[in-house]
C-alpha cells in the first residue's frame, strides 16, 4: 500500500509540521460557534423536537465536529471543554434559536455565506492539529474533512435522518476535501503558512458557493455495471 | 505466548498478522460501500458508510481503551484501503451486489479476525474475561452498527434476522475461555476462533437460522403462580 503512495508520488511521506494551530480572533470565534449551533437549533425545531431536544441538537451541531476531531486525535482534552467560551456560545445560540426561530430563519442566506467561509477554517484547524499530532498527510486530510462534516452528521443522526452530506446535493464534504488537499499541496510545496490558510478558505468557500449558486450537485452512486434487481438481503 | 505488554503500542504488536486487520477493514468497507450505493447515497455517502463499517469497530475499541491516536490515523494504509474499496463500491456496485455471496463469505472471515483483535486487546490489558468478551463482540459488530446509525436506519444488528452479533459473542466467549482455561498457544486459539465464527455464520446462512423478537413469558409465570395461589386457597377452604 505504501508503495502505491510512493508510486503516485503526489503525497509526501511527511510534511513540515505547522508552528501552531491558527487561533481565531474573539469575535470570529464567537460567530463561528454560534452559526453552527444556530443552524442546528433551526433544524431541530423544524423537526418538532422539544426544548431539550433542540438544545442538545444545537450544541452537538455546534461543537460536534471539533469534539469528534479531538477524540480521534488524542491531542489533549477536547477544545470545547477546555475553552471557557465555546460551550457558552453554543448554549447561547441554542437558546436564541429555540426562542427566536422564525426571526433567525430570516438570516438563513447570511448564515449560509458564513458557513461557506467557515468550512475552510475548520479544515485548517483539523489538518494543522493532525500534523502537529504527527499524522501523515493522508490521515490529516481525513481528520480535516471529518472535523468539517462531523457536526452535521451528528445532527442528522440525532434527528434520525439520512445525513445531508451523504445525500445527493450541493458540495459540502467535497469542498472540504478539496480545501484540505489544497492546504497539503501548498504545504508540501513549502508555501508560507498564511498562504496555505488563505488558499484553503478560498477553495472551500469558492467550491461551496459555486455549488450553491451555479447548481453543481453530487450525483447518486452510479455504476459501470447495471445494479441487479435482487431484493435487499437482510444482514 | 504471554500478553503483558500494556504500553501505548500494544495494538500494533499483537500476534495476529497485521494483514488480517487490513483485510477486515477492506472487507467491511466493501460491504458498507455496496450498502450505500444500493440505497442511492452520493459519493460522500459511499465513502462515509464504507469508512464507518470498515473502521468503526476498531475505532470504538481503541477509543474505549484510551489507546491514544487510533491506528488507522497513524498508518495511512487502512484509510487508503478503505478508500479504494469505496471507489470500487461506487463504480462497480452492480458487480459487488452480484458477488454478494462472496462478500458475505469474506465478511464471515473478517468478523472472526475482528473478534480476535478485540478479545486480545482486552486480555493484553488484563481486563476481566467478561470485558474481553464484550470488547470482542463490539469490535466485530461496531462497524455494522455505526454504518446503520449513520445511514439513518435502526441498526441491523439489533433487529431480528440473520445471526451476526450472536455469533461474534460466541466467538469472543470461546476465545476468552480457551485463553483462560487452556494452555494452547495463542495462534491455535485464534485459528480455532476464526474457524468457529466462519463455520457458524455459514451454517446460519445455509440452514436459515434467524434470531426472533423477544418472547414475553411473564404471563406464563403469572399463570403458574396464580394457579398455585388458587390451589392454596382451595386447601385452606378444604381444611
Amino acid at each position: 500500500m505504501n508503495v502505491v503512495i510512493e508510486l503516485v508520488g503526489l503525497v509526501p511521506a511527511a510534511l513540515a509540521t505547522p508552528s501552531t494551530v491558527i487561533s481565531l480572533p474573539g469575535p470570529i470565534e464567537a460567530i463561528a460557534c454560534t452559526t453552527g449551533a444556530l443552524s442546528g437549533a433551526l433544524h431541530a425545531s423544524r423537526k418538532r423536537l422539544d426544548l431539550t431536544g433542540v438544545m442538545v441538537v444545537a450544541i452537538c451541531t455546534g461543537v460536534g465536529g471539533g469534539a469528534i476531531r479531538d477524540v480521534l486525535l488524542d491531542s489533549g482534552l477536547p477544545s470545547f471543554l477546555v475553552s471557557p467560551t465555546l460551550l457558552l456560545y453554543a448554549l447561547l445560540a441554542a437558546a436564541i434559536g429555540t426562542v427566536f426561530g422564525t426571526l433567525v430563519h430570516q438570516f438563513q442566506p447570511m448564515m449560509e455565506v458564513i458557513d461557506a467561509l467557515l468550512i475552510g477554517v475548520w479544515v485548517v484547524i483539523g489538518v494543522q492539529k493532525s500534523l502537529l499530532d504527527g499524522l501523515t498527510p493522508v490521515t490529516a486530510l481525513f481528520v480535516g474533512v471529518v472535523a468539517c462534516i462531523g457536526g452535521g452528521v451528528l445532527r442528522d443522526v440525532l434527528c434520525r435522518d439520512r445525513p445531508e452530506v451523504f445525500r445527493p446535493g450541493t458540495f459540502y464534504a467535497v469542498a472540504a476535501l478539496a480545501a484540505a488537499t489544497a492546504y497539503l499541496v501548498l504545504a508540501s510545496a513549502s508555501a508560507p503558512e498564511w498562504a496555505c490558510v488563505v488558499a484553503t478558505i478560498v477553495v472551500a468557500a469558492g467550491l461551496r458557493g459555486a455549488s450553491t449558486w451555479l447548481g453543481w450537485r453530487t450525483t447518486k452512486a452510479g455504476s459501470l455495471m447495471p445494479m441487479t434487481s435482487l431484493p435487499e438481503q437482510p444482514r | 505466548m504471554d500478553l503483558v505488554t500494556a504500553d501505548q503500542t500494544w495494538l500494533l504488536g499483537l500476534s495476529l498478522p497485521a494483514w488480517t486487520k487490513l483485510a477486515a477493514v477492506v472487507t467491511g468497507s466493501l460491504v458498507g460501500a455496496e450498502f450505500a450505493a444500493k440505497r442511492g447515497f452520493d459519493p460522500v455517502g459511499v465513502f462515509g458508510l464504507a469508512f464507518a463499517q470498515g473502521l468503526g469497530g476498531l475505532v470504538l475499541l481503541e477509543l474505549l481503551l484510551l489507546n491514544g491516536t487510533p491506528l488507522f490515523l497513524q498508518e495511512p494504509k487502512y484509510l487508503i484501503g478503505s478508500a479504494l474499496a469505496s471507489v470500487a463500491g461506487f463504480f462497480f456496485a452492480g458487480l459487488l451486489s452480484r458477488s454478494y455471496p462472496l462478500l458475505i463469505t469474506l465478511d464471515a472471515v473478517s468478523s472472526g479476525f475482528l473478534v480476535c483483535v478485540g478479545v486480545e486487546a482486552a486480555l493484553a490489558l488484563q481486563l476481566p474475561l467478561i470485558s474481553a468478551i464484550f470488547l470482542g463482540t463490539l469490535t466485530a459488530t461496531g462497524g455494522l452498527v455505526l454504518r446503520d446509525v449513520m445511514a439513518g436506519i435502526s441498526p441491523t444488528l439489533l433487529r431480528p434476522g440473520v445471526l451476526n452479533g450472536a455469533v461474534a459473542l460466541l466467538g469472543a466467549a470461546l476465545f476468552a475461555l480457551l485463553h483462560e482455561f487452556t494452555e494452547l498457544p495463542i495462534g491455535v486459539e485464534q485459528v480455532a476462533v476464526v474457524t468457529f465464527v466462519f463455520v457458524l455464520r455459514m451454517l446460519a446462512i445455509w440452514r436459515g437460522w434467524k434470531t426472533r423478537t423477544t418472547q414475553d413469558i411473564s404471563d406464563r409465570f403469572w399463570g403458574i403462580w396464580s394457579r398455585r395461589e388458587e390451589e392454596e386457597e382451595e386447601e385452606v377452604t378444604r381444611g
